[in-house]
């Protein structure tokens, strides 16, 4: 349903049930809203969203996050669509940027999908990113994934990365989990936050 | 004015106009993204349109799920603004796919490019996503400029997936009232979907 244009109310108007429809339940359900939002504790290696309801069109998956990965500064994390965890299922093409050097590479049968900072960058350095999945909810035709993030994991030239991420799952499944995994646990201050798209 | 936090109320409170019309009124005119339009195709068509857009946002969105039905793996998916067909429009892009990535510059196009789909001899059950955004839409003082950004996949072969950024601009300062979408050859298939959000 799309939107409607709120009207102004004068004093002393008592508001009917079509308000209520029209203005407030039809308008509310056809905007973003917040689905869940996770800040893990230090103690998990993945940020998890279950139980995604199946009432809108597209997902927004916004993330700010660092692991804590040894021996690294700049770590990766992978998706898990409804916790299919099996790296066969997934197809990933990218474009990157870091200093003047920008690289492409296609990976099949790979679920890695960005970067974040690891445990050996400075503290304070938290990565980001976005997920865009549409049609999620349908259980017609494979699901395609639009990413976008961007880390800084030093003060040196060529420590910042940014990139474009295709992602595919090999799945026609309807999308109702989601897990953003990481070879370490996932810092205190990271925070997943899912959207819905009417 | 953006989003009024909603205070809670408490039992017996009375519902004022002015209650409606700040948190109400103000927040879902002014404070959230909404839907504005969602079209899917039953059936192939040449174009999406959206017209009459309202000029009461600051920004647009669209996101897509498309693909073509052109006798080939893929194809581009492009815009048009307000019905202008003319050499209008200047892009700019980065491509990747498989090991290669490439940037390219277009000046003078008749059309803005906003992502790359599968098309008819492309695996079955492929579709691109894309999303596409347009700062400014409704504003006649400047130029406009939009961004887009593509994942296409053909088939499961290698070499057969895209992820591009691309940027485009609108040789025109006039405010954008309708978004035509259509395919470089063909039509846009049987289930496509794009929908247009106002961002305030």
């Amino acid at each position: 349903m799309p939107y409607t244009l709120v009207p102004t109310r004068a004093g002393g108007y008592a508001p009917l049930e079509s308000d209520w429809d029209t203005y407030i339940r039809d308008n509310l359900n056809s905007g973003w809203a917040k689905i869940a939002e996770t800040n893990p504790n230090g103690s998990t290696a993945a940020l998890t969203v279950s139980s995604i309801p199946s009432t809108f069109r597209h997902l927004r998956v916004v993330w700010y996050a660092r692991t804590r990965e040894a021996g690294t500064a700049l770590s990766s994390i992978s998706v898990r669509l409804n916790g299919d965890a099996t790296a066969g299922n997934y197809d990933r093409q990218f474009i990157q940027g870091s200093g003047a050097t920008m690289s492409a590479a296609e990976i099949l049968g790979l679920n890695q999908i960005a970067q974040i900072p690891g445990l050996n960058a400075p503290s304070g350095l938290y990565g980001i990113g976005y997920m865009e999945i549409p049609h999620y909810s349908q259980a017609t035709n494979q699901k395609a994934m639009n990413i976008f993030y961007a880390a800084k994991y030093g003060a040196a030239s060529g420590n910042i990365v940014t990139a474009s991420v295709a992602a595919f799952w090999r799945s026609a499944a309807a999308v109702t989990g989601i897990d953003l995994v990481s070879s370490g646990f996932i810092e205190i201050g990271s925070r997943i936050s899912v959207y819905g798209l009417s | 004015m953006g989003y009024t936090v909603v205070p809670d109320k408490a039992a017996g409170d009375v519902f004022t106009a002015a209650m409606w019309n700040t948190y109400i009124a103000a927040n879902i005119n002014t404070g959230l993204v909404v839907q504005l339009a969602d079209i899917t195709l039953a059936a192939v068509a040449a174009t999406i349109t959206f017209s009459s857009i309202p000029q009461l946002f600051s920004h647009l969105m669209l996101v897509g799920y498309t693909r073509g039905d052109q006798a080939a793996t893929n194809n581009s998916v492009l815009a048009q603004f307000n019905g202008d067909t003319g050499a209008n429009y200047d892009i700019q892009y980065l491509l990747g796919s498989g090991g290669v990535g490439s940037a390219s510059e277009a000046l003078g196009q008749t059309r803005f490019q906003v992502g790359q789909e599968p098309a008819a001899t492309g695996t079955a059950g492929h579709f691109a996503a894309w999303s596409t955004y347009i700062p400014h839409y409704r504003q006649s003082d400047n130029q406009k400029a939009a961004f887009s950004s593509w994942s296409g996949k053909w088939s499961n072969a290698s070499g057969q997936m895209q992820s591009g950024i691309i940027s485009g601009f609108w040789r025109n300062a006039a405010a954008i009232t309708q978004i035509t979408l259509f395919a470089s050859a063909g039509n846009l298939n049987t289930g496509s979907r794009v929908t247009l959000y106002g961002m305030p």
